[in-house]
């Protein structure tokens, strides 16, 4: 890496589909271009969300299969393609909750398939449906007993709001009062589309570093 | 209305008058006919001793117990208990009233052990209290919930008044 300035992050953090191979960024002079050898599934994966931003080192990629990347990029990456939900179906909304999770749909595309009963092996914690006073501090203690990294998705319009249940004497006003969410998801209920691109847009979150 | 599939059609009028015969001194008036259920108004002191007749009594035998509804009409508060003969195919609806300043009723849960959750609900819900009941707690809302939301005086708590 002699001739080479370095390379500031900016920079490495190259939008993909913008440059040519000849004008990316050499990251060390023995390396290959960045993207020939990311597997072409995984490019698939990464163009759903244009400009696709590359985390910076992550996919340089030696021409003997040799990745070098940020420890910190790693994780996230492998973070973001399996996100296992806690399946915290409360009302109507864990129906299409369920249905996202059953073959027509089928997350187990983006990774997400794996309903853990258990919030000790959870990462995302899909609120789906109404959450009253009573529940919301047992909502609380599940999210309290996830490990960390963990992520909220608030599904439906009761948890993101109360929803139909607005001013009422027993139901939350909205989830993000007791637990910090990371993607709201709109509708009553949510169409099971609806909760695959929450999940894709907590992917890429996650995949950002978030 | 007719809120189940009956085994016999009942002749509801000469079951009424049967009724009325074996609750006389006991309800506080003549039984009525409505929707297809008899209607019986009695004073909350002679509430047990009514049930036990509607449940044992050869005309009705009222064995299952359907429902305890809470009643707030805004001056009064009760409960109107329904139940049904499964062998007779009678429904009864027998009623109770006591008030805001004194809102106790005697428990059914010796007459229909099915009362208990029942009574519980009508307490959390109208804060009617039920004594004699075995395990009076609020079975849906919060033990701290403050009042009884399905009463007429009760204001809904601003979303806001609650942290949301
Ligand atoms: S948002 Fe609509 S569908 Fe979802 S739990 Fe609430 S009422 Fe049910």
């Amino acid at each position: 890496m002699s001739n080479d300035k370095p390379v500031s992050r900016q920079e490495r953090s190259v939008t993909v589909a913008e440059r040519t191979p000849a004008e990316r960024p050499k990251m060390f002079p023995t390396m290959g271009t960045l993207i020939e050898h990311i597997p072409q599934s995984t490019q698939a994966g990464l163009a759903g969300h244009q400009p696709t931003r590359i985390i910076p080192g992550l996919f340089d990629a030696h021409e003997d299969n040799v990745v070098f990347a940020t420890l910190q990029g790693l994780f996230n990456w492998a973070r973001s393609r399996s996100p296992w939900p806690l399946g915290y179906g409360l009302a109507c909304c864990a129906i299409e909750m369920m249905a996202a999770g059953a073959s027509h749909h089928d997350i187990a595309r983006f990774g997400a398939e794996v309903f853990r009963s258990s919030p000790r092996q959870a990462d995302v914690m899909i609120v789906a449906g109404t959450v009253t006073h009573k529940m919301a501090p047992r909502l609380r203690r599940l999210y309290e007993q996830m490990p960390e990294p963990k992520w909220v998705i608030s599904m439906g319009q009761c948890a993101n709001s109360g929803g139909e249940f607005w001013d009422s004497y027993s139901t939350l006003q909205g989830v993000d009062t007791v637990v910090p969410v990371d993607v709201y998801v709109p509708g009553c209920p949510p169409r099971p589309e609806a909760l695959v691109e929450g999940i894709l847009k907590l992917r890429e979150k996650i995949f950002k570093g978030g | 209305m007719v809120l189940g599939a009956r085994l016999q059609t009942p002749d509801l009028a000469s079951v009424r008058g049967v009724l009325d015969e074996a609750l006389a001194g006991l309800a506080s008036g003549p039984s009525r006919i409505k929707d297809d259920m008899i209607l019986v108004d009695v004073p909350r002191e002679r509430l047990v001793e009514t049930a036990l007749v509607v449940r044992d009594h050869q005309a009705t035998r009222c064995d299952f117990l359907s429902v305890i509804a809470g009643i707030d009409t805004g001056d009064k508060i009760g409960t109107a208990t329904v139940v049904h003969g499964v062998a007779t195919g009678v429904w009864v609806v027998i009623r109770t009233w006591c008030s805001d300043e004194d809102p106790h009723l005697p428990t059914l849960v010796d007459v229909w052990p099915g009362a208990n959750w029942q009574e519980r609900e009508t307490y959390d819900m109208f804060g009617i209290v039920f004594d004699g009941h075995p395990d009076l707690r609020r079975i849906f809302l919060e033990e701290t919930f403050p009042g009884h939301p399905m009463r007429k005086s009760f204001l809904p708590p601003r979303s806001d008044a609650r942290g949301g």
